[in-house]
């Protein structure tokens, strides 16, 4: 499954359970990014063991694309179902910043930043 | 009772959960906020972040690039002109230091602080101000010609102008001095016109003058020439008058005897023998003269004339040659002697009269000759004139040189009158004739003929001399060319000739032998 926009690609492997974000979002506002919650809502549904958030091919996040995946946390807190891993990227600062934050919502979140 | 408890406890569960739960979703969203307006905070932080490097990167880009280039430009406020910037090109070019340039404004360095004005007026109409000349003022107050453009843009986050200059002094300098040059070889050309029209003027008056001298010397010729003409019929006269006198004395005394001794018959006689003496024309040579006197001598004496000889010589000298045989009486009477004298002396009277007459009409003649040669043409007027009267004026002025030893020979047709200088044709005649009679040195034969052929008279003189060799006769038309040696003649007649007949239109042909020269001048009959 998968979403592409004029700055951004969204892929899901329901085998993998592996949802990969590329690009650069920055929709104008929750109402823009409805589809690619509606995707992050699925993969969630599916209560795999591990749910994999690749995060390593996005340069830019605006807030609202940040709100939408920590309310993705909050979702596979609320399930109780999977284990989640975010794979993110030390060539962007912003990220070690902000995913962190995941976190707040799912304790025991994985997080493992790769160099460059 | 209980059921409604239990109910009651029911709801208050399910409520106590459901508040639970929404605390628990309302910690959520409070920590969301918090979260994402952390984010968005640190987004908007990192983003300026960026756009202050992009920034300062063009900036110094800009910076490198117009330090670099070797333009002097300033960057100025477009509201009140002071200065944002500037190279260090235009720092020179001004002679103040950037630093200084920094605090000052644009206007302080327009020599015509109004062209500012203008030319934001004309930038605000869209139109480029480009390479315009203006004069920049420098810090030690002297001027400076430059070439202006000007772009409007952001520096700073402000309008600003940007002026790019070029220096100009140059090329200025070099537009003055090529004016200054200008001016220098207008002087100079000018001063050289004035130089030439003077030279100019001084060869045209050595040229009237040649020509006058040779007008002169022209008028010598003629004036030995008339001299001459002149003095041949007063020696006539003089010659004349003397044997008058000579006789006139014995007349007086005779003629009181002559007329009481002749019977009237004998003084009609008389009379009519006078008459033949006065009659008699021909000029004898001597031979005839003494074949003449000797055949009357016969007569007389087979008469019995007494003094039949001297009678004779009488007679021949008196011109009467023959028909005697009517004065027989007048030799028979006994004072026929005394007659015949008497007849003699009268009629030398009578026929020395008639030869002051003639001599005195031949110097009238040639007077009026004169006259009509040299008579100035009123104010350069042109006149009718007969060419062939002109002609025949010259020939009665050379009459006398002529005599020595020339034929002339008259063709002449009818020919129309034209409209001419008379004076100066006669200068041409004159010149023309002049020359035949010197080429033939006095002797030969002249020849002038004068027709009308198409729409010209043709007057062609003709003489008889050695001809002009053929090198010469391209050049006997020039001025100054002279065959005569140094001293003699300007070598100006032909010229003045040929300038006379190219007055009058006219043209001048001249074709040589040995033994035939003849010029031929054609002079058309109307002008154009």
């Amino acid at each position: 499954m998968e979403i592409k926009g004029q700055d951004y690609h969204v892929t899901y492997n329901p085998d993998r359970a592996l949802v990969a974000l590329r690009g650069s979002f920055e929709l104008p506002g929750m109402k823009e990014y409805a589809p690619i919650v509606q995707l992050l809502n699925e993969a969630v549904d599916q209560k795999p063991a591990t749910i994999t958030l690749d995060m390593r091919a996005v340069n830019f996040m605006n807030s609202s694309a940040l709100s939408m995946i920590l309310k993705f946390g909050i979702n596979i807190r609320n399930k109780k179902a999977s284990h989640l891993v975010v794979l993110g990227t030390k060539r962007y600062p912003w990220q070690s910043k902000s995913l962190k934050n995941i976190k707040r919502f799912v304790r025991n979140a994985e997080l493992k930043f790769v160099e460059g | 009772m209980e059921l409604l408890d239990q109910q009651v406890q029911r709801e208050l569960s399910a409520l106590r959960e459901e508040v639970s739960t929404l605390r628990s979703e309302k910690e959520d969203l409070e920590t969301l906020l918090e979260l994402t307006t952390e984010y968005s905070d640190y987004v908007a932080v990192d983003l300026k972040d960026k756009v202050r490097t992009t920034q300062r990167e063009s900036e110094e880009r800009f910076r490198t690039i117009v330090e670099t280039t070797p333009v002097p430009v300033i960057i100025s406020r477009l509201c009140d002109g002071s200065i944002m910037y500037a190279n260090t090109r235009a720092s020179s070019l001004i002679g103040l230091s950037r630093e200084a340039l920094l605090r000052s404004q644009a206007l302080d360095f327009y020599r015509d602080p109004n062209k500012r004005k203008e030319f934001l007026e004309q930038l605000e109409e869209n139109y480029d101000v480009d390479d315009y000349e203006l004069e920049i003022k420098r810090i030690d107050g002297t001027y400076v010609w430059v070439t202006i453009s000007l772009q409007p843009m952001t520096y700073k986050g402000e309008p600003s102008l940007l002026s790019a200059l070029h220096d100009i002094t140059e090329r200025k300098q070099a537009e003055e001095l090529l004016a200054d040059y200008n001016r220098l070889l207008e002087q100079q050309v000018a001063e050289r016109t004035a130089e030439l029209l003077a030279a100019l003027d001084n060869l045209k008056t050595a040229q009237r003058e040649l020509v006058e001298v040779e007008k002169m010397a022209a008028l010598g010729h003629l004036v030995a020439g008339i001299a001459h003409e002149i003095n041949t019929p007063l020696g006539a006269i003089r010659a004349s008058i003397t044997n008058m006198a000579d006789t006139l004395n014995d007349s007086i005394h005779q003629l009181p005897r002559l007329f009481q001794s002749l019977s009237p018959k004998l003084q009609q006689q008389f009379f009519a023998l006078l008459e033949q003496a006065l009659q008699s024309q021909q000029a004898l040579s001597s031979r005839q003269e003494r074949r003449i006197r000797r055949r009357l001598r016969k007569v007389l004496e087979a008469k019995e004339i007494d003094k039949a000889d001297w009678a004779a010589d009488t007679l021949v000298d008196m011109g009467i040659y023959q028909e005697i045989e009517a004065f027989m009486p007048l030799f028979k009477d006994k004072e026929s002697e005394f007659i015949l004298e008497a007849a003699y002396n009268l009629s030398t009277q009578q026929k020395n009269s008639k030869n002051i007459i003639t001599a005195v009409e031949q110097a009238s003649k040639v007077v009026f000759a004169l006259k009509s040669h040299v008579h100035q043409d009123q104010f350069g007027v042109m006149s009718e004139t007969n060419v062939i009267d002109g002609i025949e004026v010259v020939l009665t002025l050379y009459h006398n040189k002529l005599k020595q030893g020339v034929e002339v020979i008259r063709t002449y047709q009818d020919i129309p009158q034209l409209q001419a200088f008379a004076d100066e044709l006669g200068q041409v005649w004159t010149n023309l004739i002049h020359n035949a009679i010197q080429a033939m040195k006095n002797q030969g034969r002249l020849e002038l003929v004068v027709f009308e052929q198409e729409k010209y008279v043709v007057v062609q003189v003709i003489d008889s001399g050695p001809g002009i060799a053929e090198e010469i006769k391209e050049r006997i038309f020039e001025p100054f060319f002279t065959t005569k040696p140094a001293g003699e003649g300007s070598g100006l007649g032909l010229d003045i000739v040929r300038k006379i007949i190219a007055k009058h239109q006219g043209k001048i042909e001249v074709e040589s032998q040995p033994g035939k020269t003849v010029f031929t001048v054609s002079l058309p009959i109307s002008y154009s």
